[in-house]
């Protein structure tokens, strides 16, 4: 009952934020009002949780359409858990700064925002392929028209790239799922694992655009530099993870022979973008560029982590899935705070907002250094793991992982300079104020989740899988099919579901 | 054989003689000039002679009583066979007829009061 | 004494309640006086098309075994019931929409006169049990609409779409009542159930006249390379005439296709698979393709429901159990969002005047909030979006293809789709994101024109679009006890 409601509140609130008049400020608050009681519910949850036990949680099954046997099966398991609270902190997050930016036509815009955290949470509950598809798909509808409608000058040119792409790879998952499902089940706690090469593609298509992974990434810079701040930074922040999550839940964990054969190959990609995306972050010529981009580097870390398929490298994607998540955000948002006062994003024009704007930098400082990794932060911890996973793997895949690291501090003190120091630009005026309350509100609640997780990153990389020592099976019935589930995600074998240890920390 | 085709031969006498009839009363009853048509008279010059026109224009009403009477006439065609057999179908036959008659007086209804039977 | 057949009425109703419909709003237009010629003839049209439903929900309920009634003339079961239900369904909406339709007064009559007949004439096609009452009530319900579409004479538009409905639909007409005649030849018989195994089905006469009938069967479809009529007719004929042809029209073409082939074909099962095949790849890039071309919405729908035929062909060619219940679902969800979005476009041409194109509809969604989120999901729903019946439609139909060996045809369907965005997508682009032009935003002051009944269509294609993907089961189940009678 607890996922159902985790996924049917924001759809309420849409439908109610949808339909109720009102002033713009009312509305907003009222989808504030619902996006923070979503965080509470999730809290709630959280505090259900049970960590030692791998089973699917606050499960709930109906049937749907019983004559193909697909069914609504919803449930939270370890990771899932974590990466359903990153969408609602986000989220939450951003419906704030939509409220103070004051977004036009309040009422479609919150409910679409609203509709946007039901299908993400979806997302990451489905327990059923088609179910699955359904709230991955369900998240195109309202992001189409949140880039199309509240977007930048080139937003036209932006949502055309972000579908052809996305749908490009979600229509082929849709037909693998098809036949997946057909020939396997479309539960995936009952599923039969698949040994077919062209299955496993279908899906790892679809996600390696949605993350983006190396050479499908060309929708990326133009989606994110045209979405509204707090729609990029959903964008980047929690939809980027979703892709990664399918990756584990379903790409992972259901095709365990392909990702065998072909994890030199998934690595090498992931390392390419991972070098890629940094060099490109590096001359990345405005604010969002750079985010963008280094976005691309550290989703191609995950990814290296991802298919590194160890107890550290995974356990440490987990991290880093949330760390980059809140990271991200925060920078985009950032970026909206920026582009507000200057109505730029262009490097060139900027500079020296640093002098008079101490909030700001600070703000920017703080989050600039927790995201090149420097140790004592989250994503030091989860780079860390990752790249401890890695070298358990081939200490060659390591190498791009460090020269990254070095890459991103580049990048990232470029980014700092060029905004808070040099002389000052030519679009910084005097008047441009500091961060306001409201705005240091919801980015210091963000730099705040990243500073709980730099004390204590084992909250994540220690509960995400309890799977290693015990496959999550439904509460409907233990099959010795359903034992590799997660498990396998975990762990690149069927016979080393012994491992006890979950990921070490630093 | 002869009275196996005698129907049809009394058929198509019937039909040849009320056509011809039909020609023949048109012929006889039609207003002619009593004098040969003018271009014999006329020395030939060239080009090609120009005749009466070959298109005759009609009122369009005339198609339209044309063809409401052609549909209807049809219909009513289909009573005849309907009315041999009517004595082996009894009262199912004749509820049949009613209901076809029925639909038909809709349709007269119809184009009576559309007004498709006046004259303008 | 000559025996006459035994007449169950129950499998007549619904065909006869639309024809007491068609005399009575008939009659209505000539003897009623001016002023209320319009509310009675709509009035006896809409209650012909809810008794039909009735008739056909009690006919559903009362025909657990498929047999044939009327000396063999019509099969009382409940695929065709079922199929009842839809034209009924899509009718009675239809007949909301059509309210509303400015035309010159006299004729205002006529419409519901000849939509509630054409209403009848589907009926019984989809009941028909042999190739007469088959080719019965093709023409009956044929000619209806093409008096329909051309019913607005001073359009030139409107001429010429019932003048090229008439030519093009006569001459496959033609083609179906002369492949009939090539199948009695071979047989002997007319009726369906008789024709299988009559002759050697490698007959040479029996596979032209199969041929030919699938021919025909693909014209009223319009499944390409048959297509040809569509996008003139579509957008000549009077909006909400489209939205019901694109609907109804469609649905029991395909449906009865589907039976006929089943029934009297089965031996031939080889050959009329790859024929479907070969015409849904035909429709999908041909439809898809063309609707990216097309500034003018009714003309992009009607291309729209040309890719349509070719999804829905997947159906015939799994030829299983599975692809019947996948067509007699998706139907539901696809002439629901059928009829809505050529009311949307309806409601859009009344208000401006002009014929809707994707330039005009710039700030539709804007100006118009509850009907844009409609405009929205139908299109969702086309385009085989979650949280649409068109969805789940879709996965049913690739389950079919797929079940039966089909997969090659899943890929063409997903490129297709992903083609199809290209101009679903352009709708919800031009009604949210484009600016309004500046002399629309005069227009904006003026009183909202509202039209209940056009409304209550629209909210009732919207429940149906969106409620067919929560509740998939009740229709699974009526599909799947009409699908069960089709020797599949």
């Amino acid at each position: 009952m607890l996922t159902t409601a985790l996924i049917c509140l924001p759809l309420l609130g849409a439908l109610s934020v949808f339909l109720l008049p009102g002033p713009r400020m009312w509305v907003g608050s009222l989808a504030l009002f619902f996006s923070l009681a979503e965080l509470a519910l999730w809290v709630s949850s959280l505090i259900r949780f049970d960590f030692g036990s791998a089973r699917i949680q606050f499960e709930q099954q109906h049937s749907w359409i019983s004559d193909l046997g697909i069914s609504y099966h919803v449930g939270l398991f370890g990771f899932s858990l974590w990466l359903v609270g990153l969408t609602v902190v986000v989220m939450t997050a951003a419906i704030a700064y939509g409220l103070w930016s004051g977004r036009e036509r309040a009422n479609a815009y919150y409910a679409l925002m609203l509709l946007l955290l039901a299908a993400i949470v979806g997302v990451f509950t489905a327990q059923d392929l088609i179910l699955f598809y359904v709230a991955y798909e369900a998240m195109m509808i309202p992001l189409y028209v949140l880039i199309g409608v509240w977007g930048g000058a080139g937003r036209l040119r932006a949502t055309f790239k972000f579908v052809a792409y996305t749908m490009a790879g979600s229509l082929l998952m849709f037909a693998t799922i098809v036949i997946y499902g057909l020939s396997h089940g479309f539960d995936l706690a009952t599923a039969q694992q698949s040994g077919s090469v062209w299955l496993f593609l279908g899906f790892a298509a679809a996600f390696a655009v949605k993350a983006p992974l190396f050479p499908l990434h060309g929708w990326l810079a133009d989606a994110y530099r045209e979405s509204p701040p707090e729609v990029a930074a959903l964008l980047s922040g929690v939809i980027s993870k979703v892709a990664v999550f399918g990756f584990l839940r379903i790409a992972l964990t259901q095709f365990p022979g392909p990702t065998h054969d072909l994890r030199s190959l998934m690595l090498a990609l992931s390392a390419v973008g991972l070098v890629y995306g940094s060099l490109l972050a590096f001359r990345a010529p405005d604010i969002r560029g750079v985010v963008a981009y280094s976005s691309l580097a550290q989703m191609s870390l995950i990814g290296l982590g991802v298919f590194a398929q160890n107890e550290l490298s995974l356990s440490g994607s987990v991290l880093q899935m949330v760390n980059h998540g809140l990271v991200s955000a925060a920078l985009f948002l950032l970026a909206g705070v920026i582009e507000l006062r200057t109505s730029t994003g262009a490097l060139s024009r900027l500079g020296g907002m640093a002098r008079g704007r101490p909030i700001l930098a600070s703000l920017i400082i703080s989050i600039g250094v927790i995201s090149l990794a420097v140790p004592g932060s989250n994503a030091f911890a989860g780079e860390f793991l990752i790249l401890a996973g890695v070298f358990q793997q081939g200490w060659g895949w390591a190498i791009p992982g460090l020269v990254a690291m070095v890459l991103a501090a580049m990048y990232m003190l470029r980014l700092v300079s060029a905004l808070l120091h040099r002389e000052v630009g030519e679009a910084v005026t005097k008047k441009a104020p500091d961060v306001l309350l409201p705005e240091l509100c919801v980015i210091g609640a963000l730099l705040g989740c990243m500073l709980a997780l730099s004390v204590w990153p084992a909250a994540i990389s220690k509960h995400s899988f309890a799977c290693l020592s015990q496959p999550p099976v439904t509460s409907a019935g233990i099959s010795s099919q359903s034992k590799a589930q997660v498990g396998l995600a975990c762990v690149p074998r069927a016979g080393s579901t012994t491992a006890t240890t979950t990921g070490t920390a630093k | 054989m002869l009275r196996n085709w005698l129907p049809f031969l009394i058929y198509g006498l019937f039909a040849s003689g009320i056509t011809g009839l039909m020609l023949f009363i048109s012929f006889a009853l039609s207003t002619r000039a009593r004098t040969k048509p003018a271009q014999q008279g006329l020395p030939f010059e060239s080009g090609v002679s120009t005749g009466a026109p070959t298109r005759q224009r009609f009122t369009i009403g005339f198609y339209l009583t044309a063809m409401l009477f052609i549909l209807f006439d049809i219909e009513i065609v289909f009573l005849y066979p309907l009315a041999i057999v009517l004595d082996k179908l009894a009262w199912f036959g004749f509820s049949e007829l009613v209901v076809f008659v029925g639909l038909l007086a809709v349709a007269y209804v119809y184009v009576w009061r559309k007004g498709a039977l006046e004259w303008e | 004494m000559i025996r006459t057949p035994a007449i169950d009425w129950l499998t007549l109703a619904p065909s006869l309640a639309l024809l007491a419909a068609t005399i009575a709003s008939l009659m209505a237009a000539v003897l009623v006086p001016e002023r209320r010629r319009r509310n009675v003839s709509w009035f006896f049209c809409l209650a012909g098309y809810a008794g039909a439903f009735a008739a056909a929900a009690i006919l559903f309920d009362r025909s657990p075994h498929s047999r044939g009634v009327i000396a063999n003339a019509l099969f009382r079961d409940r695929y065709g019931a079922l199929a009842a239900m839809i034209v009924a369904g899509v009718g009675l909406l239809t007949t909301l929409v059509y309210y509303g339709e400015r035309s010159t007064v006299d004729r205002v009559g006529e419409r519901f006169a000849l939509l509630a007949s054409a209403g009848g004439g589907m009926i019984l096609f989809a009941q028909s049990a042999n190739l007469l009452t088959l080719f019965l009530g093709l023409e009956w319900l044929s000619i209806s609409l093409y008096v329909l579409c051309a019913l607005e004479r001073e359009r030139p538009e409107a001429i010429e779409a019932g003048f090229k409905y008439l030519i093009v639909g006569g001459f496959s007409s033609a083609i179906l009542v002369f492949g009939a005649a090539f199948v009695y030849g071979a047989t002997g018989t007319l009726n369906l159930a008789q024709i299988a195994g009559k002759a050697p089905s490698g007959d040479l006469f029996l596979i032209t006249g199969l041929a030919m009938i699938l021919v025909g069967f693909a014209f009223k479809a319009s499944a390409a390379p048959f297509h040809t009529w569509t996008p003139d007719v579509y957008q000549g004929a009077a909006t909400p005439v489209s939205g019901f042809m694109a609907g109804a029209t469609k649905a029991v073409a395909l449906l009865v296709a589907l039976r006929v082939l089943s029934v009297s074909f089965s031996a031939q099962e080889h050959l009329w698979t790859s024929a479907a095949a070969a015409l849904a790849v035909t429709s999908l890039v041909v439809g898809n393709l063309a609707a990216l071309a097309q500034r003018d919405l009714k003309r992009m729908l009607a291309y729209s429901s040309i890719s349509h035929a070719g999804f829905l062909l997947f159906a015939i060619t799994a030829a299983s159990s599975l692809g019947t219940r996948a067509l007699l679902y998706y139907l539901i969800p696809y002439g629901a969002a059928s009829v809505g979005v050529f009311a949307l476009a309806a409601l859009h041409e009344r208000e401006l005047g002009e014929p809707a194109t994707l330039d005009n509809l710039a700030g539709f969604g804007w100006r118009r909030p509850l009907s844009g989120i409609a405009l929205w999901i139908f299109m969702l729903s086309f385009a085989g979006f979650p949280l649409t019946g068109g969805f789940v439609g879709k996965v049913y139909l690739f389950a079919a293809a797929y079940r039966s060996g089909w997969t090659w045809l899943l890929i063409v369907g997903a490129v297709a789709t992903l083609v199809s965005l290209g101009y679903y997508l352009a709708v919800v682009r031009a009604i949210y994101m484009r600016p309004e032009p500046g002399e629309k935003a005069a227009a904006k002051e003026e009183p909202p024109l509202l039209d209940r009944m056009l409304s209550t269509a629209v909210f009732a294609a919207v429940i149906v679009t969106v409620g067919s993907f929560f509740a998939v089961q009740p229709l699974i189940d009526l599909a799947k006890h009409a699908a069960s009678q089709l020797p599949l």
